[in-house]
This record gives structure tokens, C-alpha cells and sequence, in this order.
């Protein structure tokens, strides 16, 4: 569940030109790339624990479980607003997606 | 439902959030000291009873829950809306909606030129169950005009039909069976819970999935724990992509409708596998929700006679004769396929409504039974108390679940279902079409599946289906013989019940 509300922070991934906009920060494909690292290294390091957390509380509904999960549920809901912080310049830039492997 | 930057409201709609869950897992409702009810005990009245009042008592006595949810949900969209207006939309409903690959009001105005497409065929059931339940229990209980009262529906919430099929339909030879009771063949063969998820898993594995892996069958929940609340709704659990942490969590009981259910949720969690392996994390998602929710649904249309036949569960003469019936299949699924549309699209516009403001908060009960009212054309048994906060009785209100996606789900699994058979060069009516162990089914599933988020839903669904709108009339194909039927058992009845 929280991999999705982090997802909808993130649209596309691979910047193939800038926006003509002078307002645009200068930012560039590899700004884009580093963020998503950030993202993705997050992702995997943060996310299966607070799964498991959500996990504890659905299992087991008790007074701690719910302080646990909902200590969780904050520490997600700012790590998300963050990234939307840091995701807002590069919404500037104009993206495509590169995902030929998946061509149908 | 996102927080606003400030660190104490991250807080406080965090805890409103744990709250509301627990207060919904943990839910009961005592008549009396020692005299109490969980939600499943309220169900298994509900579901199975056939005497009004008890039936009435048990539908109000599960909503006292939702009351005291009342001003903590209004408070969490309020934090909620905060949150939104940080994120740089315009509110939750503008959030919810962003999703769908195109703007919001566009895709709110495709839901409701889809449910126009359907609305014939829903009338055309409600007339008929509306007049043999008046017929059952009398036009006190159920009168042969207006609403149906919410109480006799065989359901919590009225959102399936399925457990009156008995009182809707006869047979017209009352030798013949009256369909497979799948419930009785899982107790004559003493298939417990867990055997009851390996049949489903075979069924993915049939189309070329990986079978799931020991984790799975080690950590979930597939059966009430004695000793400890628990949230039973049924869930499906991605908990570590890299270590293929798959789970499910459920109450399995051993009946025909929990056997389709864990079908739905073994369609998450092969949909989990199947993108977990080949997208970035950020892409690790269905291609909208509704896709995520109608995959498992996929597979529950495919569950035919036939298909019965061919895993063992019954005889090829039992299996011909439940085909002998087209009617009774078509209705059993119908009163759970077709009943549940206008529900799946009401839940968000009511959700909408308090989002955005316009439904005050004294009307909020009352906004919830006018949308059910216009929508299903269901209506309250009695009189709803000033206090009654009846959408808290609902697990994906205080879980903050959106709907739409089951909505969706309801729509897509048929083009899934119609598209698929046809690929495969099926002939025949579709409700006899099953995609089980059909290779061409699978890669065209697998290949859909894998793309995960990384594609627009429009050009996932072309890729199964070869169109990229979204259509309700693979449904009414399907649901075609059934609707011939109703059209001539409705002649001489009044339909409807606006006015």
C-alpha cells in the first residue's frame, strides 16, 4: 500500500529534453537518474519494514500494534512529501518513457 | 489520504488512520451483556437467515460501529484535504482521480457512459428480484414498487445478491440441479482452506505462472485466529519485492464465495510476481488499480462446469447437466457480477461529495442512502438515527480503500474474459469459456501483467485486448441469455423506481 501512495509522486523516468521554459531549474537527465536511485534504494530498504509493519497490525490489533504502525504511517506519509518536493522541479522537464524491453 | 507537511498533522491523521482500521477490525455490537457480535456473526445472519426481523436486527446492529467513526473521519479528510492542497492538487478527489492517465473529469465522465451501457441490464435484474423477494416476503417487507429494503439481500451490504438466488429463480424443471453447490462438494471432500488456495494457485500455474514460493504458504493467513483480534477483510500483501515476499491475509471459510475470493486475491499477488520481476520499483503497481482487482476476477469467470470437471471437484455428468441450465449459471453470477456495478460506482461519489465539501456533514448519512437509492435502487428498512454514520460499516470507508477500482475491475475482467476466449477460438456462449490451463490465455496475461505500471492503461489493456476503451459491452454479451430471460418475466411488471 505504501509503495503506492510513493508511486504517485513518480511519472516517468528517462528525460529526453528540456522544457523550453526559462522558469525551468537546470536540471538534467542525470538529476532525474539520481532521484529515482534515491527513490529505488528507499523503496527497498524502507518499504518491506513498514510492510511488515502494517503487516503486525492487521495480525495483531492491539494498542502497540496500532502505535507502531501509525509511527510508520507518518514517517511514509513525510518521506512521500518530500519526494514530491524534490520531484516538483523535475516535473518541469519533459519525459518520455524509455521502456523498449517492454514493447509489446 | 496524504498529510499536510506539518509534522503534527502527519501525526494526527496517521493515528486517525490506525484508529479507524482497529475500530473496524475490532468491531462488535453487544444487544446485551454477553449477547454480542463480530462482524462474521452479524454475517452469518444475514447471509443465511430467512426471518425479516432477525434480519433487521442484525443489519442495524452491525452499523452501531460506524457511528462513533463519524468525527474521526471527518477529521482525516480535513487533514486529508490539507495534504492533497500540499501535494499541488486541488483536494482529495482531484487526488484520487489523477491516477487514470487522463483528467479526472474526463475519466469520472467514461465510468458513467459505461454504467449508461449497463443500466438495462441492472434494471432488468432488479425488477425481477425485487418482485420475487415481494413475492417471498410480502410487499410489508418488500413492496413491488420502489427500493428494495437493504436488509434481505442476502449480503452486509446489499453488494451481491448471491445468497438469495433460491428465492429468484426456479428451474423450470425442478428435476434438474440446480447448479453446482460448490460449498457442499468442499465439505464432501474435505478440501480445507489451504487446498482450497492450491487449487487457485494451479489454476495461474495452468497459464504459465510460477508456482508461489514457500514464503507464501509460511507466513499468511488463511484461517480466524482463536486467540487474537485480526483484521479478516481479505487482503493480498506485496511485503518485499526483492525477496518475493508474497502473502495473503484471510478468514477462508469453506464456501463457494471465499473459493472465488481467493481466486481474486492470488490475482494480486501473481500480478505482484509477475511485475516485481520486471519493473523498477516505481513501476511496481498494476497499470491502474482496476487492472489489479480484475485479475484474480479473470480467472473466477473462467471456473465453468467444465472446469470443475477437469481438476476432479465433479463428474463429466454433473458437469454436463449444470450446463443444461444456462439461466442458473447466468443468475448466480449475475446476482454477485452485475449487482455489484452500480455499488462499486456509488461508494466514490459519495466519497467525492465529502472530499470536496459539498456534502455537509449533517447530510452525510443521508447523501449515502440517496446515492444507494438512485444508483442501485436500494433503500433503508427503517429509519436511519440522526447519529448513523452508515458508510463507517463498510471496511474500505474507514480503510480508505478507493472504489472505483473495483468498478473498473467489474468492466475490464469481462473484456479480459471476452477478448481472451476469443483469441483463443472459443465458440460458443462466453459464460462457457474457460481460459484454464490455455497457453495463448497465459502469455497474453503474463505479457499485460509484467508491464506493471510503466505503460499508460490504455495501452496495457490493447495489448491484451487490442482496443484501449474501456466498454461494458463485453458484459452484456455475456450476460446476454440471462438478459432475454428477464425481458420476458418482466413483461407485466412495473420496472423501476425513481418517483
Amino acid at each position: 500500500m505504501h509503495k503506492l501512495l510513493l508511486s504517485t509522486v513518480l511519472l516517468s523516468i528517462v528525460v529526453i529534453s528540456s522544457c523550453s521554459s526559462q522558469q525551468a531549474p537546470a536540471l538534467n537527465e542525470s538529476d532525474v537518474e539520481t532521484f529515482l536511485e534515491r527513490v529505488e534504494l528507499e523503496d527497498k530498504t524502507l518499504g518491506p519494514v513498514a510492510s511488515s509493519a502494517y503487516w503486525l497490525q492487521a495480525n495483531f490489533i492491539t494498542y502497540d500494534s496500532q502505535k507502531v504502525v501509525a509511527d510508520y504511517g507518518k514517517r511514509f506519509q513525510l518521506l512521500a512529501l518530500d519526494r514530491q518536493d524534490k520531484h516538483l522541479p523535475l516535473m518541469m522537464l519533459k519525459f518520455q518513457r524509455k521502456t523498449e524491453e517492454n514493447s509489446i | 489520504m496524504p498529510s499536510p507537511l506539518d509534522d503534527a498533522l502527519a501525526g494526527e491523521i496517521a493515528n486517525i488512520m490506525a484508529e479507524l482500521d482497529a475500530m473496524y477490525g475490532a468491531g462488535e455490537h453487544c444487544f446485551d451483556e454477553g449477547d454480542c457480535y463480530d462482524l462474521e456473526a452479524f454475517e452469518g445472519v444475514i447471509d443465511n437467515s430467512r426471518d425479516p426481523d432477525e434480519l433487521l436486527k442484525a443489519w442495524e446492529g452491525w452499523r452501531n460501529i460506524g457511528t462513533p467513526m463519524k468525527d474521526k473521519y471527518l477529521r482525516m479528510v480535513e487533514i486529508g484535504n490539507m495534504g492533497a492542497k500540499d501535494l499541488g492538487y486541488e483536494g482529495l478527489t482531484d487526488l484520487w482521480f489523477s491516477q487514470y492517465d487522463m483528467p479526472a473529469e474526463e475519466f469520472l465522465a467514461e465510468t458513467d457512459r459505461v454504467w449508461d451501457e449497463l443500466k438495462p441490464l441492472y434494471d432488468a435484474l432488479h425488477c425481477h428480484v425485487r418482485s420475487e423477494l415481494s413475492e417471498h416476503y410480502g410487499e410489508e417487507v418488500v413492496p413491488k414498487e420502489g427500493v428494495l429494503p437493504a436488509h434481505v439481500l442476502g449480503n452486509m451490504w446489499g453488494q451481491s445478491w448471491a445468497n438469495v438466488y433460491d428465492l429468484v429463480y426456479t428451474p423450470d424443471n425442478p428435476n434438474a440441479s440446480s447448479g453446482i453447490d460448490l460449498t457442499k462438494i468442499l465439505e464432501e471432500k474435505n478440501i480445507d482452506e489451504i487446498e482450497m488456495t492450491r487449487i487457485a494457485e494451479n489454476f495461474f500455474i495452468s497459464l504459465g505462472f510460477q508456482p508461489l514460493p514457500d514464503t507464501f504458504w509460511e507466513r499468511s493467513l488463511f484461517v480466524k485466529p482463536q486467540d487474537r483480534s485480526v483484521v479478516c477483510h481479505a487482503s493480498a500483501w506485496n511485503l518485499d519485492a526483492d525477496a518475493n515476499d508474497l502473502r495473503m491475509k484471510m478468514c477462508i471459510e469453506r464456501n463457494a464465495e471465499d473459493f472465488s475470493t481467493i481466486h481474486h486475491e492470488l490475482g494480486h499477488i501473481f500480478y505482484y510476481q509477475a511485475y516485481n520481476s520486471t519493473q523498477p520499483s516505481v513501476f511496481q503497481s498494476g497499470a491502474n488499480d482496476g487492472f489489479h482487482e480484475a485479475v484474480g476476477d479473470l480467472l473466477a469467470l473462467s471456473i465453468t462446469p467444465e472446469y470443475y470437471n477437469k481438476i476432479g471437484l465433479i463428474s463429466e455428468a454433473e458437469a454436463k447437466d449444470a450446463t443444461s441450465d444456462p439461466i442458473s449459471l447466468l443468475m448466480q453470477q449475475a446476482l454477485q457480477g452485475v449487482v455489484s456495478v452500480p455499488w462499486t460506482l456509488m461508494l466514490d461519489k459519495w466519497r467525492a461529495g465529502v472530499f470536496s465539501g459539498e456534502t455537509a456533514e449533517s447530510e452525510l448519512n443521508n447523501s449515502w442512502w440517496e446515492l444507494r437509492e438512485y444508483y442501485q435502487g436500494i433503500g433503508v428498512p427503517r429509519e436511519r438515527g440522526e447519529d448513523a454514520f452508515d458508510p463507517g460499516a463498510k471496511y474500505h470507508i474507514p480503510g480508505n480503500t478507493p472504489y472505483t477500482r473495483y468498478y473498473l475491475a467489474q468492466i475490464l475482467q469481462y473484456q479480459f474474459h471476452e477478448s481472451l476466449c476469443n483469441q483463443m477460438g472459443f465458440e460458443g456462449p462466453l459464460h462457457e469459456c474457460s481460459i484454464y490451463d490455455n497457453e495463448l490465455a497465459g502469455e497474453k496475461l503474463r505479457a499485460m501483467l509484467s508491464l506493471g505500471q510503466s505503460q499508460e492503461w490504455q495501452v496495457a489493456l490493447e495489448a491484451l485486448t487490442g482496443t484501449r476503451t474501456l466498454s461494458g459491452k463485453s458484459m452484456l454479451n455475456y450476460y446476454k441469455p440471462l438478459k432475454d430471460w428477464l425481458d420476458v418475466q418482466n413483461t407485466d411488471r412495473t420496472c423501476g423506481w425513481e418517483g
